[in-house]
Order: C-alpha cells, then sequence, then structure tokens
C-alpha cells in the first residue's frame, strides 16, 4: 500500500503548493464534483476531470476523462516564472516533476517517497525583526544626521538645522524602507519595516564613510580618479544594499537576490554612464579633484611649474582634435 | 572699469557681475543695443531731438548727405538683422562703421548681406572691404556710385570740453544728432577711446561723431550702461589707418580671408596682452598671510569685496582683475582678455575638518564651459599638487583646463584653478582665466601665476 500511496499536489501561478491530497491507493480521480479523491474548485474543471492510475506497464499516468477542456502537460524549468504548456493529450506519463494542467488548475504527482532537499542552516536572526532593528536604525540615524548638520553648520546664527536635518534623514529613510517594505508584503507576505529601515540606514553610514575615506585617499595619494568617480562607487554600494533589501523579501532565494542586484548595478552604472556622456562628454563628476584635506596626510610630493604647465601639451592636442567636431552646433 | 562695447549683449552680464548695484539699469539697456534693434521705423530725415543748438542744425544739414543707416540683412528673406549707423570718407563712396555692425555679414557671407540706407531713403547694397576687430571698426564700399560728399577725417588735438556733435540712427528710430562735449582720450592699454560726455545709442554704432568745424573727431561705439552721458569714440586716427590700408582692396575677401584676418588680428592682441602682463614679474597683493599675484598695473583693474558677516564662523575675501579690453568677435564670441579672481579663506572659530569642508566646496565649485559652445571646444583638464619656482611660493593642489577655439587655430583658452594647501584653516583659492592666447603664452601666464602663489615673506 504505502508503495503506491502518492501526493497531488495543487499549484498556484508561481509554482507554490496551495495544498496537497495523499492518496494511498489508485487510481485517484480529480475533478469539481465532492465524490473525486481530489476536490478541485475551478469552473473549467469537469466534475470527474482526471484518472491517476499505473498503466500496464507499470508508468503512473494521468488520463483525460473526456472533458470539454482537456489536460496538458506543462513545463517550468526551475528559473523560469512560466509555465510552458503543451499539446492537449489523452495520457500524460507523470514524473515527479511533470505539471498537468487541467482547465486552469496545475497539479503534479509525486510518490510519497519522492526525495526532499535537506534541511537549509537557518541564519535568519529571528529576533531581529520589529521594533527592534528599526530602533537600532533611528539611533544611528540620529546620530547621522546630527554629524551632517554639525558639518554644515558653520554660522553662529540661531537655526535650526540640528532639527530640520534629523526631520529630513529620517524622512527620507522612512519613505525608503517604506517603498521596501510594501514590496515586501506583496511578494512575501509580510512588510517587515524595521529590517529595511535598518538596511537603509546600514547602507547610509556606509556610503557617508566610504565618501569621506575615498576622499582622504584620493588627497593623500593624488588619486584624482576615486575622487571624480565617487558617484559610481555610490551606485554600487546601492546595489548592494539593494541585494539585501531584495534578500529580505525572497529569503527562500537569495541567488534571485543576487541576480537582481547584478542586473541592478548594470543598469544604475550604465545608465549613468551613458547620462554623464551625453551631457558632459565625460563620465567622471567632474573634471578634478575636488577635496582639499589636512597638509599632513599628503603623501605624494608635489611636482614642479614647469612640469605641471608642460602637460599642457597633451590637453592642447585633444583640444585640437575636438576643434571640428560636430558637438559645437552649427559650423560657419 | 572696462569700457566694454556696449552692442555684445554677454559683456553686459559680464560687467553687470562686477558692479552689482546698477544689474537691472544694465540689463534694462541690453536689449536696446544694436543687434537687438528690430522695430521697423521709416526713416525719418529729421533729426528727432527737440531743442537743438543752432551749431547742431547747422552742422547736421552739412554732415546729413555723407551719413547712412547701415543694415545687416538676412540674404534669404532680406529681413533685418543689425542695424547701426555709418559716414562717407571717400568721393568714391567708402565709408567706415564699426565692426560690430557688420560681424554678422563678415563671419558668415553667405546668409548675410548690408546696405546703406541714406537720409534721403536711398538703398544701395554695400560690401565690407577691411576689418579692424580689435578697435572695432570696419570699411565698406557703398557699390551704387551716388553723389556722396565724403567727411573730412581731422587730425586736430581737441581741448576737453569742446564740443562734439555725434550722428546715427538710434534704436532704428530716424537720423538724430546728439550734443556732448569731448574729455579726452581715456588710457587703455592698446586701444585708446575718446570719452564723449553725450548720448550714443544703439543703432548710433558706426556714425561720426564731429567737432564744431564738422571734421570727424571719432567713431561712435559704446556707452556705459551703469552711467548717463558716457560714451566711447575710436579716435579718428586709426580711421586714417584704416582708409590708408583699405583704399586699395577692391572686392570683398572671402569668409575664409576673413576668418584668418581676425586670426591674425587676435593674435597680434593677445601677443601684446601677454608680453604686457609679463614684461615684469607678477605682482602680488596680500591677502591675509598669502601673496595673491596680480599686476594691477595698465590694462588690468582690481575690485576688492569682503563679504564676510559677524555670524559667519569664518572669515572670506576676494579681488578680482580683469582686463579692460575684451575684443569681441560676435555676439557670443568675446576673448583676448585674462580674468583673475583670488579668494581668501580663514577661521579661528572653525575646526579644521569643517573649514576644509568650506574650503573644498568653493575649490569644487568651478566651471570650465561645455563642448556644446559653438566657438570652443570642451575643457581638457589635468590636475596635481604643484610647488612654484620662488622663494615664497607655497604647495597649491591646481587644475588647468584648455579649450581651442574652434574657428581660429592656434588659440586657446587656459583656465586655472589653484588652492594653497599648506594650512588647514586657511588657504587661498586663485581662478585664473587667459581668453585667447597661444598655449606658448598660455603656458607662460599660467606658469607666472602659479610661481608667485605664495606666502607673504
Amino acid at each position: 500500500m504505502s508503495e503506491s500511496a502518492i501526493v497531488v499536489e495543487l499549484l498556484d501561478r508561481t509554482g507554490s503548493v496551495i495544498a496537497r491530497h495523499r492518496c494511498n491507493e489508485l487510481p485517484v480521480r480529480l475533478g469539481r464534483a465532492y465524490d473525486n479523491d481530489v476536490v478541485v474548485d475551478d469552473p473549467f474543471v469537469a466534475s470527474t476531470h482526471v484518472r491517476i492510475e499505473r498503466r500496464a506497464d507499470g508508468a503512473l499516468i494521468a488520463r483525460d476523462e473526456g472533458t470539454r477542456n482537456g489536460i496538458h502537460a506543462a513545463t517550468r524549468g526551475r528559473r523560469t516564472l512560466w509555465q510552458r504548456v503543451g499539446e492537449r493529450s489523452t495520457e500524460i506519463v507523470l514524473t515527479p516533476n511533470t505539471l498537468v494542467r487541467a482547465g486552469h488548475s496545475t497539479f503534479r504527482v509525486r510518490p510519497i517517497d519522492h526525495a526532499v532537499a535537506p534541511e537549509r542552516l537557518d541564519t535568519t536572526a529571528h529576533a531581529w525583526e520589529g521594533l527592534r532593528p528599526a530602533l537600532v536604525a533611528f539611533l544611528i540615524l540620529g546620530l547621522l544626521a546630527m554629524f551632517n548638520a554639525w558639518r554644515s553648520n558653520t554660522t553662529t546664527q540661531e537655526n535650526f538645522v540640528y532639527e530640520t536635518n534629523v526631520a529630513l534623514v529620517l524622512g527620507t529613510m522612512v519613505v525608503w524602507a517604506g517603498a521596501w517594505a510594501l514590496l515586501n508584503r506583496l511578494f512575501g507576505g509580510r512588510a517587515r519595516f524595521g529590517r529595511h529601515f535598518l538596511i537603509g540606514t546600514i547602507f547610509l553610514v556606509a556610503s557617508v564613510a566610504t565618501d569621506l575615506a575615498a576622499e582622504l585617499l584620493a588627497y593623500a595619494f593624488s588619486l584624482d580618479e576615486l575622487s571624480r568617480f565617487g558617484s559610481y562607487l555610490g551606485l554600487g554600494l546601492l546595489s548592494i544594499a539593494v541585494h539585501f533589501h531584495v534578500a529580505t523579501i525572497t529569503p527562500l532565494s537569495l541567488s534571485f537576490a543576487r541576480r537582481f542586484a547584478v542586473a541592478f548595478a548594470v543598469l544604475a552604472i550604465g545608465l549613468f554612464g551613458m547620462y554623464r556622456y551625453s551631457t558632459e562628454h565625460q563620465f567622471g563628476d567632474s573634471l578634478y579633484m575636488g577635496s582639499l584635506q589636512w597638509p599632513a596626510i599628503r603623501v605624494v610630493t608635489p611636482i614642479g611649474t614647469e612640469a605641471f604647465v608642460k602637460a599642457t601639451d597633451d590637453l592642447k592636442a585633444r583640444a585640437d582634435l575636438r576643434r571640428n567636431d560636430n558637438a559645437g552646433g552649427e559650423e560657419y | 572699469m572696462t569700457a566694454d562695447r556696449s552692442c555684445f549683449a554677454k559683456v553686459l552680464v559680464e560687467v553687470s557681475r562686477v558692479i552689482a548695484p546698477s544689474v537691472t539699469g544694465l540689463l534694462l539697456t541690453a536689449g536696446a543695443c544694436a543687434q537687438g534693434v528690430t522695430t521697423p521705423g521709416p526713416a525719418s530725415t529729421e533729426p528727432k531731438q527737440q531743442e537743438l543748438s543752432r551749431d547742431a542744425t547747422r552742422i547736421y544739414a552739412r554732415a546729413k548727405a555723407s551719413l547712412f543707416q547701415v543694415r545687416v540683412l538676412t540674404a534669404s528673406g532680406r529681413s533685418q538683422a543689425t542695424a547701426g549707423s555709418g559716414f562717407v570718407v571717400s568721393s568714391d563712396g567708402l565709408a567706415i562703421t564699426n565692426y560690430h555692425v557688420v560681424s554678422k555679414l563678415v563671419l558668415d557671407p553667405s546668409r548675410y548681406v548690408a546696405e546703406a540706407v541714406s537720409t534721403a531713403g536711398d538703398r544701395d547694397d554695400i560690401t565690407v572691404l577691411k576689418i579692424d576687430v580689435l578697435h572695432d571698426l570696419a570699411l565698406v564700399r557703398i557699390n551704387k556710385r551716388r553723389d556722396w560728399p565724403p567727411l573730412k577725417i581731422s587730425s586736430k588735438v581737441l581741448r576737453q570740453g569742446e564740443r562734439l556733435y555725434s550722428l546715427g540712427n538710434p534704436l532704428d528710430l530716424g537720423f538724430a544728432i546728439s550734443e556732448g562735449s569731448f574729455n579726452g582720450l581715456i588710457a587703455r592699454p592698446y586701444y585708446p577711446q575718446v570719452l564723449f560726455s553725450g548720448a550714443i545709442n544703439s543703432g548710433m554704432s558706426g556714425g561720426p561723431s564731429v567737432d564744431e568745424s564738422g571734421e570727424v573727431i571719432g567713431v561712435n561705439v559704446s556707452k556705459r550702461l551703469d552711467g548717463e552721458q558716457i560714451s566711447f569714440l575710436v579716435p579718428a586716427q586709426f580711421v586714417m589707418v584704416m582708409l590708408e590700408q583699405g583704399k586699395v582692396i577692391t572686392a570683398q575677401p572671402t569668409q575664409q580671408e576673413f576668418r584668418s584676418e581676425i586670426g591674425r588680428q587676435l593674435l597680434l592682441h593677445q601677443t601684446m596682452m601677454a608680453d604686457q602682463l609679463l614684461k615684469a614679474p607678477l605682482a602680488t597683493r596680500a591677502l591675509g598671510p598669502y601673496a595673491a599675484p596680480i599686476n594691477e598695473m595698465q590694462g588690468i583693474r582690481c575690485w576688492g569685496d569682503d563679504p564676510s558677516t559677524p555670524q559667519l564662523k569664518y572669515y572670506y575675501s576676494r579681488l578680482n582683475c580683469r582686463t579692460e579690453s575684451v575684443v569681441g568677435v560676435e555676439d557670443a564670441l568675446r576673448t583676448g582678455f585674462i580674468n583673475v579672481r583670488h579668494e581668501y579663506f580663514a577661521t579661528e572659530k572653525l575646526d579644521s575638518f569643517r573649514f576644509l569642508q568650506i574650503y573644498s566646496k568653493s575649490y569644487q565649485n568651478e566651471t570650465f564651459g561645455t563642448y556644446r559652445d559653438r566657438h570652443r571646444t570642451g575643457p581638457e583638464c589635468n590636475d596635481a599638487f604643484v610647488k612654484g619656482d620662488n622663494v615664497n611660493s607655497v604647495q597649491v593642489r591646481a587644475v588647468v583646463c584648455i579649450r581651442a577655439m574652434r574657428k581660429f587655430e592656434g588659440l586657446y583658452d587656459f583656465s586655472l584653478m589653484a588652492a594653497t594647501v599648506d594650512d588647514s584653516r586657511s588657504g587661498l583659492h586663485t581662478r585664473m582665466d587667459a581668453a585667447g592666447v597661444t598655449l606658448e603664452n598660455g603656458q607662460r601666464i599660467t606658469k607666472a601665476f602659479l610661481d608667485a602663489i605664495g606666502r607673504r615673506p
């Protein structure tokens, strides 16, 4: 008995199981009528639609019980979101991964000894949901906003620079995390706002810190590229943040989050670079290194003025090449 | 202060930056420069001014046969693009006007033509024979022979206060005469002009200013938009030179010939400018403990400014300098100048972290133009830590950008931005722009400034 017992799994459009029926004996009948072994609530399914049985050669099959809409074998790649539906047939050989579509319903049949994936290690910090991460993020954001306000406060006038900064930073982060929470609710079933709030905050702190570090490094070693391409560094960081947000939404498919983040990075950096080039004819944020830091951290030795102005020979050659390009608009 | 030709809109903005209080005045008048005149009005033969002295009546009556309006028209539709004035200097129809009146035709002869409208209303086509971009003069020929009585070019030396009469067609309203007085030559480095205390309005550009005897003392060229009755004339001596050189020319040069002539004149100008600037080591002005290089000698004027307020936790002052002459090739192409801006920052109340933020922000906040400019390529830049050769030189972070002039080969716009980096709570920013210079002169000027940025001994 037990070796012939099967499980009929009804799937939704995305491939997730919505109901499981264990049936100990074959044949199994599936249809809309209440006398079936598996009852499907679908107006496009006949009273008795499918009969699951063993053929003479021992193969497990699904047989059309003479319905209007018939049955179709459908396939779903491991990574494809959509089913590919085959031709209508009267008899479909069932493997554990064969999908059968009857009307608008999809099911698959697995023997009860079908091997399941090993238990995955749970790395989710379940205590870090809701209020706890939100409070920590709130605290960090407050400090960051205070730091920003202090940084820009260069007058002795009474102003509300601290208050406005805190409000602005918090407000922006609430909107950002709120958008992710909405997506999370949509695709993951719950909002996880606190988590998204913390992820956004960590990203913000990281980008401020990276910015400062890049400026210091660029200044110390005269690496103007580091300073001039800061936006790209920022977009890279943003992609990492996007990875964590998406992973929070789909904790079961981390590879999806990874692929999504990589796609995001390529698209964002590519589009940004194209936009920069089309408006400025160059990719960098600016034409030169802009940050000036403490004299003491400077490592490189200065060049002489003679060498510095001599280098404009190259600039001249480059400019000369551009003299007749059409970018300058109409030519007289 | 710059005595720029009022008819190049760009400079109005430049001037207005320097002298903020009169911005409105400048901009209001800006619309009324020669190029802006488009209202078609009947060319009246009578002067508009109500109360003319008897002398003015006599002078206008004598000069009106030699006077005409210059109209530059589009070749396709013969609609008016610019309007100015001109006057005949030889009986065979040679005449003088301003370069800026006919610049559109000179730069694009395939798209523009020019005509002369006499005080009697006769219209004749004119050709441009010779141009002087630097003095803003053009020698033209009226193609159809008529009975043109030439005006005599004066070689007299006038005394200050003598009466002058300026003639032309202001704002395309009709021919007019305005009375004023001669106030001497203003000392400008290369191209002296007569200071005329009387009204010149746009449209009168290119018209003659004559003395009591009806001889030409100068050619109306510009006025100051921030002053009243402060106008400028090109001295008659340059008209004579132009006439002497140009009377042998018979046909209008081609666009290419005109362009290389303008290039030649720009080259000449920048050589003079660079030699003048660098004939002695650059002098310096004190800004805090720093020595800010600038030669405020002939031709360069500076204004200081100290916008710090007690509420500010840092001190800030600046010094703007620029050459008085700017060469206007066309509306959007003004070149042949040097601008220098020094900014000094210092703080006692702020920590170095925040001071350096402000200091960096000001350094970053520089623009060098875009590749979309019709006249110049996009900027090509280099930056580095640089130390000058002088004893007092301090180390700076500097960026130099150059742009090639698209139409004039061998001429470039140099821009230098330098910030001293020897202290974390004070510093000097220097921005220097040298427009329309050769590579060699650009390099010389840039090096001179970089070497001279230093600490006061």
